[in-house]
């Protein structure tokens, strides 16, 4: 835990607290000035993103900072598409983005170290930067589809809860499959295989089988357990925070297994 | 039961488990899980997995007659047989049956002006031959940082200095009042120090076994000397008598490394190519990538490594469907209907 006080930092803890103000507003009921907070978050977002980009002068998606920063400003345009196309635009959709803005960038601002790395040999491949962003997204999107389903789990009107979430994980899926894809694609080119069954692959491909454990649960029992549905939306993202945090969860299994040594 | 009924059940199952297995996987570590998800049991379930997903496409209708959840389910069949073929018991299978002598991967590690044929295993043991030679034309190495010497001072043992290996500079360690002078006094490509009358000192030495090193000098502010030899490649050189301690470190952040190869088949060079990390070269069923490199007592070496592309087509041509199917049935169908609403409540 520690506090930036860079002009990165700064904003960053602006960007979380316009993001808030967003929340805030919306539960209060003042719609518009909620979607000018929001957006100004998304702005803030995108400055501290565009500044870090020119300060290590390569596209920030190496760090665990630069990782949380692009997923905050990822929020942004994921919240406006899914108001748009998805028709999820209710309170509690639209604080809840607000929320995900402040909780997503709280590592970015709090937890993680600023000092930037240079980039190693393996990860200078064009392939880097829409890898990594195809999965920024579909992680947005992921979390945004267990948002409802938690609302919907310990909430009322499941059955909608459900299939907001339902439309979310048909937005996400393919968006992890092309991360999952293209990894591997890199992979072959990089390591000469593409698949190496590394942890992070392991895990990554356990997020891919659930959901789409989900996709064929849902074809075949529709929505006669909407509680179950729920509930496997939300073990997706289990899954998927367990990838992003892996490197740094798998400190915790030292000793157990060989894997951290 | 129906026979569809029975493969959703058995899909199910299988799909919920392997997300297990994969998560168990993944606490194994790479090498063990490879090894996991390779042993008898689980090679009877990847087989399984391709029975059912294929039994799936001949008795779910759907899955014939919608594009793309026909393009989505073909192509995680075509994947899965692709990495079957390709795969160490697959290429085993065909060496022993059909008497090819295939293998998935293996190391060549090569000296700058070598050719070699043989491939290694990751322990070092030889484990097969290719019917070409590859030849290491020159490989360089870039790196972020520069190297440096790590000093330490007995006098003050709460500090260690860090200080770039350049010549021609002087560098003042410790308070300014009481300052060390230092700097590098001459670098060699061959260091070898001589026993001469008086002492010690250093000499250059022939230029077919390199070992770089550095004279330095520490001037003390009682205006005493101590001058040390220190090797790039070997442990620390320093006598009990000294106040300073001084080791070579290398570079840390390597940024780019190259070998140029080239393939060299009944005599004649086929291909040349400088080949990276992130850019390998592809040549007849095989690639050869910068695995990585090494150094010994006879300079730098590179470690190609060598795959086999066995059954990669298939799995490339399976992504292309999957990622066709998936964007097109979840993507572009609802993006369709959207706009055909949206056309007619217009």
């Amino acid at each position: 835990m520690e506090i930036k006080h860079s002009l990165l930092g700064s904003i960053i803890y602006l960007a979380m607290a316009l993001y808030f103000l967003s929340v805030g507003t919306r539960l209060a009921g003042f719609k518009k000035l909620r979607h000018l907070f929001f957006a100004a978050g998304f702005a803030a977002a995108a400055g501290a993103w565009t500044l870090r980009w020119a300060q290590t002068g390569h596209i920030p998606m190496q760090t665990m900072v630069e990782v949380f920063l692009t997923l905050g400003m990822v929020v942004g345009p994921v919240s406006l598409f899914c108001q748009r196309f998805l028709k999820i635009r209710d309170t509690l959709a639209l604080a809840g983005d607000g929320l995900l803005g402040v909780v997503i960038l709280f590592p970015a601002g709090f937890i993680f170290a600023e000092r930037p790395v240079p980039l190693p040999p393996a990860l200078q491949s064009p392939l880097f930067g829409p890898h990594v962003a195809v999965y920024m997204l579909a992680y947005i999107v992921m979390a945004k589809a267990a948002f409802q389903a938690t609302a919907g789990l310990f909430g009322r009107r499941a059955g909608r809860r459900e299939r907001e979430a339902y439309n979310l994980v048909r937005l996400g899926f393919p968006l992890l499959t092309a991360g999952l894809l293209l990894g591997s694609v890199w992979g072959k080119l990089a390591w000469g295989d593409w698949w190496g069954w590394d942890p992070k692959e392991l895990w990554s491909l356990a997020c891919w089988l659930v959901y789409a454990f989900y996709f064929h649960w849902r074809a075949f029992f529709g929505r006669r357990f909407l509680k179950i549905n729920l509930s496997l939306a939300v073990v997706g993202l289990g899954c998927i925070l367990c990838t992003l945090l892996w490197v740094n969860l798998s400190r915790l299994f030292i000793g157990l297994h060989n894997y951290a040594s | 039961m129906k026979m569809s009924r029975l493969i959703g059940i058995i899909g199910l199952f299988l799909l919920g488990g392997l997300a297990v297995l994969s998560v168990y996987g993944a606490f194994l570590g790479a090498e063990n899980a490879g090894r996991f998800f390779r042993s008898p049991p689980l090679a009877m379930m990847w087989i399984i997995l391709v029975l059912i997903l294929a039994g799936g496409i001949v008795f779910f209708r759907r899955l014939r007659t919608r594009p793309f959840l026909f393009l989505t389910h073909a192509g995680c069949l075509l994947v899965l047989l692709g990495g079957l073929w390709g795969s160490e018991k697959g290429i085993h299978f065909r060496n022993h049956f059909f008497g090819s002598k295939g293998f998935t991967k293996g190391l060549i590690p090569l000296y700058e002006g070598q050719s070699s044929p043989i491939l290694h295993d990751y322990e070092g043991h030889v484990q097969g031959q290719l019917p070409f030679e590859i030849h290491l034309h020159a490989f360089e190495v870039q790196y972020y940082d520069g190297p440096q010497f790590i000093i330490h001072d007995k006098a003050d043992p709460r500090h260690l200095y860090t200080i770039p290996v350049e010549a021609g500079r002087t560098f003042f360690l410790g308070p300014s009042e009481q300052a060390v002078e230092f700097g590098i006094v001459r670098s060699f490509k061959n260091l070898q120090i001589r026993i001469v009358e008086g002492g010690v000192a250093a000499v250059e030495g022939p230029e077919d076994l390199p070992n770089p090193g550095h004279e330095v000098q520490f001037v003390l502010p009682d205006g005493g000397r101590e001058i040390q030899y220190v090797f790039e490649r070997h442990e620390l050189h320093s006598l009990p008598k000294y106040r300073f301690e001084v080791r070579y470190c290398p570079p840390q952040m390597p940024k780019e490394y190259a070998s140029q190869l080239s393939i060299i088949e009944n005599g004649q060079e086929q291909v040349r190519k400088r080949i990276r990390v992130n850019d390998p070269l592809f040549y007849k069923g095989y690639l050869f990538h910068q695995n990585s490199w090494g150094q010994d007592h006879r300079g730098l070496y590179s470690v190609i490594g060598v795959v086999s592309n066995s059954g990669l087509a298939a799995v490339f041509a399976g992504y292309g469907m999957l990622a066709i199917g998936l964007f097109g049935g979840l993507w572009i169908l609802p993006a369709a209907d959207w706009f055909r609403k949206k056309g007619e409540t217009t």
